[in-house]
């Protein structure tokens, strides 16, 4: 499995060494893991849950989690994998269990002002003379990722929003190729019909 | 000019919302916070049960006493004593006396049927340890036989009186008089 998602300097083998430190009870090799992998599964969480209050809640659950289930980390995998399965595990049953759901970006994210002109360029050609509001946008993006189903968001989330590879998504949700590929597939028809009915009502 | 979103565009769009991050300073915090969890959960584990925060407290009150040893002092003491009274208590049978009913007392004034007296004064408790309490009526232990031969319950093959559940049908002249003996000739 390629590491190209994970965003920490940290090699395997030392990641493995690293996770035998922390069983054997050192504090500070445990944070090193935490400090590598900590933006990326927060990010991930956050796309799936929606909002800072819950996705921090769930960030740190998700490293408590790990550290106390330490043991049964197998090395066969990539540790950054093992963890983005607790995460996401965890979200899911988060998004299952709470009754009102909220979605709500940041008030000032730390957008690429490159990126940003490519949305807005994106928008004054589908619908020119149009004034662009991005942060209604992202709004209506946020309501149409709400709406898919918890398996097709994470795939959303994990491939299209986290850049992972299918392989990695495979690895994470247990489940072969063909599955994470069709799901994929579905997931992104279903954001386009909603957007674009977005585009439409504009 | 196609006016809908592609596949491409709503990529595009995931993309860009990818970007959301919450600022540096909250990540460098987050794994204080992911550390002081594990660290508290942790020492939370290690506290065993309530005796042992309890003992804990008084230690870290710096009290001279020391606390640990006062329950298994307790339990010595209290077994201790209860075979003393045992040892000094005589059997149940020589504690117990039937009562008679006294000359002019009338069986309507009775509240406890059975009244239980020891001969040995100060010894009354340890017959009550053997007897058990139901409603207002003693129970006995199967191996005691404390019930008298003469009993002052209504109904009862012994109750001096006869088994006459009327007593005020009782003739009176039958009555234990207090002078009875005197003024027999």
């Amino acid at each position: 499995m390629t590491e190209s998602v994970a965003e920490n300097s940290l090699s395997r083998e030392q990641e493995y060494s690293l996770v035998d430190q922390a069983i054997a009870g050192d504090h500070d090799a445990f944070s090193k893991l935490v400090m590598a992998h900590q933006s990326r599964i927060y990010s991930t969480i956050f796309q799936m849950v929606g909002n800072h209050e819950d996705a921090n809640d769930l960030t740190q659950d998700t490293f408590l989690k790990a550290y106390k289930a330490l043991k049964s980390f197998k090395k066969n995998s990539g540790f950054f994998t093992w963890l983005y399965r607790i995460g996401i595990n965890l979200s899911i049953n988060f998004i299952n269990s709470r009754k009102r759901r909220r979605f709500l970006s940041f008030d000032n994210p730390d957008h690429d002002a490159e990126r940003e002109s490519e949305i807005l360029q994106l928008i004054s050609d589908k619908s020119p003379g149009k004034n662009v509001d991005l942060s209604e946008l992202k709004q209506k993006l946020n309501e149409a990722i709400d709406k898919l189903s918890d398996k097709h968001k994470a795939v959303v989330v994990m491939h299209d929003i986290q850049g992972m590879s299918h392989e990695e998504i495979c690895e994470v949700l247990q489940c072969s190729n063909g599955t994470v590929r069709s799901r994929l597939f579905y997931a992104r028809q279903q954001l386009q019909a909603l957007m674009n009915d977005y585009l439409k009502n504009e | 000019m196609n006016k809908n979103f592609d596949e491409k565009d709503i990529q595009k769009l995931l993309r860009w919302k990818g970007s959301e991050m919450p600022p540096q300073e909250y990540f460098d915090n987050l794994h204080h916070s992911i550390l002081e969890r594990i660290r508290s959960e942790a020492s939370s584990k290690g506290q065993v049960g309530w005796w042992n925060q309890i003992t804990e407290h008084f230690d870290r009150a710096s009290l001279n006493f020391n606390f640990k040893w006062a329950l298994p002092v307790a339990a010595v003491l209290a077994v201790t004593g209860l075979i003393f009274v045992n040892q000094n208590t005589p059997p149940l049978e020589e504690q117990m006396v039937v009562t008679q009913p006294a000359s002019g007392f009338r069986a309507t004034d009775i509240q406890t049927p059975h009244p239980v007296a020891s001969t040995v004064p100060g010894k009354f408790l340890n017959n009550l340890q053997s007897a058990s309490y139901s409603s207002n009526q003693l129970v006995y232990p199967p191996t005691a036989s404390p019930i008298p031969k003469t009993s002052l319950i209504k109904g009862d093959p012994h109750f001096p009186f006869g088994n006459s559940q009327n007593l005020n049908s009782y003739p009176t002249s039958k009555w234990p008089r207090e002078n009875e003996s005197s003024s027999q000739p």
